[in-house]
């Protein structure tokens, strides 16, 4: 028996995965979700094996929702977006299906999961997630975990980048957060007229800047509107220098 | 625009080398004709062809300023006029003053330069027409070319938010995710899904009838847009609620065609997709003096975050009332709490 989540804000794309499901005896559907939230939760909880995935849905797209997750199911995704992420996970989600889909091509999906769950490789989705990050597309928002919230920053309240090892903190005005993503995902995902990578270890946001500083012989540290001192390094002077145009 | 002499060496050169022609006609024709010594016709040919030659150069300026687009009437061919006998005059006054100084005990000389003058007004009179004709061939010929080259550009922008209105017209987004919609109901609910295969038959009938700048009527659109709000219905049922506040005088307004398709579903895409509530699509016309205002209002998500700016959408649909109207400012954005409002005006044509 193969434990499956269906995560889609149309009913009648539902419809009709429920519809095509009919065929697999052996699928058996634990829980349908209209948005990425309600769906995360219940994958954390529920723990299927399967998940039928949709991208654009309210709260979070199937991609932020995968970010966040704490089990990682098979993952079929069912999308009408056949642009620059399909490339990079077809070769490592277990399948993606465009729609509108056949119940043929439906049922080679379903098929490659089986193969999956037989040989026990479903964890794939590191792959995929490394894929989607080379992608170099602007983020407007970051979803993130803290205990068994989810929080989803805008990008317009982040203030500062720091790095902590293999995750990074997020500082908006008021609070903190951690993500488990690179400082280079955030350099390249980040508008480049809104942030600056100062240092090895900071990314800032430059209306953040209140002023910089000579601190010791050839080095700055720039002084954030808050007070909050961070070093530039000797790469990130010239960087700074440049979009400060000074 | 400087002076086309100077844009390239090489037409220093011919200038020089055509001067230099007429100088050593002048100067023959000076010996031969007037036998006149050999130094006298030389000083007489460079001096009264040099000081022309050198007119000349700055003759460019009036003529560019008194017809900028090659342009020609009668008020700059009475300036021309009097531009001539001006310069006329200059020269040849010029002319003899220096000759004068130059050659100071020929009488002989003197007397020729009297004799000779109603030919020298003859030929300074043939030398200004010729060069203000030669500069007038090219500025109108310049100004051609400019505005060929506009008009390139401007096909160019308008065959590019052709392409633009094409492509948010179809949005395979709402297609495709139509398309599986139907797909859905082929199974549950046969009638509905003929009913919206015919639905969005018409809408893409619709949506490919028009050019560019076509107008239809009000109406029209209006019915378009129901049908395409009756195809995003079926796909999210509740969460979509329609209403209208449409005035009579807008039905037979003509408006461009295509114009409130990028408008919902501007709306739709960021209300409608991103919410798990019911939206709110308010779209209403009225009358306003000389423009029909439209209004398309929605609800969404306030903690929908992620929206940034006018989308692409919005844009397009600005620069193209910008491109069929002549103005700006036809379209404005208004965005309160959890409100999202699309303001355009549409001027109305006085037959």
């Amino acid at each position: 028996m193969i434990t499956t989540i269906i995560v889609e804000d149309e009913k009648l794309a539902r419809d009709l995965l429920r519809d095509y499901l009919k065929d697999h005896a052996d699928i058996k559907i634990i829980g349908e979700y209209e948005d990425g939230f309600s769906g995360l939760k219940a994958i954390n909880e529920l723990k299927p094996e399967l998940l039928f995935l949709d991208i654009q849905m309210p709260k979070l797209t199937g991609f932020e929702m995968l970010e966040v997750l704490d089990h990682i199911p098979a993952i079929i995704f069912t999308t009408a977006y056949d642009h620059y992420a399909i490339k990079a996970f077809e070769h490592n989600a277990v399948d993606y299906l465009l729609k509108p889909f056949s119940r043929l091509r439906f049922l080679e999906a379903v098929k490659k999961v089986r193969d999956r769950i037989g040989s026990g490789d479903i964890n794939i989705t590191d792959k995929l997630l490394e894929h989607i990050d080379t992608q170099q597309e602007i983020i407007h928002r970051v979803v993130v975990r803290s205990g068994a919230k989810i929080h989803v920053i805008p990008v317009d309240e982040i203030r500062y980048i720091q790095s902590e090892d293999d995750y990074v903190m997020m500082y908006t005005k008021d609070s903190k957060y951690l993500k488990q993503k690179t400082m280079k995902y955030f350099e390249s995902h980040l508008s480049p007229q809104d942030f600056i990578r100062i240092h090895r270890s900071y990314i800032i946001r430059l209306s953040e800047i209140s002023q910089m500083q000579l601190y010791e012989k050839d080095s700055y540290i720039v002084i954030l509107k808050d007070g909050t001192k961070l070093p530039v390094s000797k790469g990130g002077y010239p960087r700074l220098k440049k979009l400060l145009d000074f | 625009m400087a002076n086309p002499l100077f844009e390239r060496k090489q037409n220093i050169y011919i200038y020089a080398m055509v001067w230099f022609l007429i100088s050593g006609i002048h100067f023959l024709a000076g010996i031969i004709y007037y036998n006149l010594p050999f130094i006298v016709a030389a000083a007489d040919s460079l001096i009264y062809n040099g000081l022309f030659a050198l007119i000349a150069i700055v003759l460019w300026y009036p003529v560019r300023y008194n017809n900028p687009e090659g342009k020609i009437n009668l008020y700059s061919l009475v300036t021309y006029l009097f531009l001539g006998i001006i310069i006329l005059t200059f020269w040849l006054f010029m002319g003899y003053m220096i000759l004068k100084i130059l050659i100071t005990k020929d009488e002989e000389y003197f007397k020729f330069l009297n004799d000779s003058f109603f030919v020298r007004v003859l030929f300074g009179t043939f030398f200004y027409i010729g060069t203000v004709l030669i500069y007038y061939f090219l500025v109108y010929s310049r100004a051609l070319q400019e505005k060929k080259i506009n008009e390139t550009k401007l096909n160019l922008l308008v065959r590019e938010s052709e392409l633009n209105a094409l492509r948010s017209q179809m949005n395979p987004h709402f297609l495709f995710n139509s398309l599986n919609s139907i797909s859905s109901l082929t199974v549950s609910n046969p009638d509905k899904a003929r009913e919206m295969i015919i639905q969005l038959s018409d809408f893409l009938r619709y949506a490919l009838k028009f050019g560019q700048r076509e107008e239809t009527y009000f109406a029209d659109e209006l019915k378009n847009i129901e049908l395409y709000l009756a195809i995003e219905k079926t796909r999210f049922e509740d969460k979509l609620i329609f209403e209208k506040n449409i005035h009579d005088i807008c039905m037979q307004a003509k408006v461009p065609n295509m114009i409130l398709q990028p408008l919902v579903e501007n709306a739709i895409k960021h209300g409608v997709y991103e919410s798990t509530t019911p939206v709110i699509v308010t779209l209403s016309c009225q009358g306003k003096g000389e423009f029909f205002e439209i209004r398309l209002k929605n609800n969404y998500d306030p903690e929908h975050k992620s929206r940034t700016g006018a989308g692409l959408g919005l844009k397009n649909v600005e620069n193209r009332l910008q491109l069929i109207y002549n103005m700006t400012d036809l379209l404005k954005i208004n965005k309160q709490d959890n409100h999202f409002e699309v303001i355009i005006k549409i001027p109305q044509k006085k037959y």
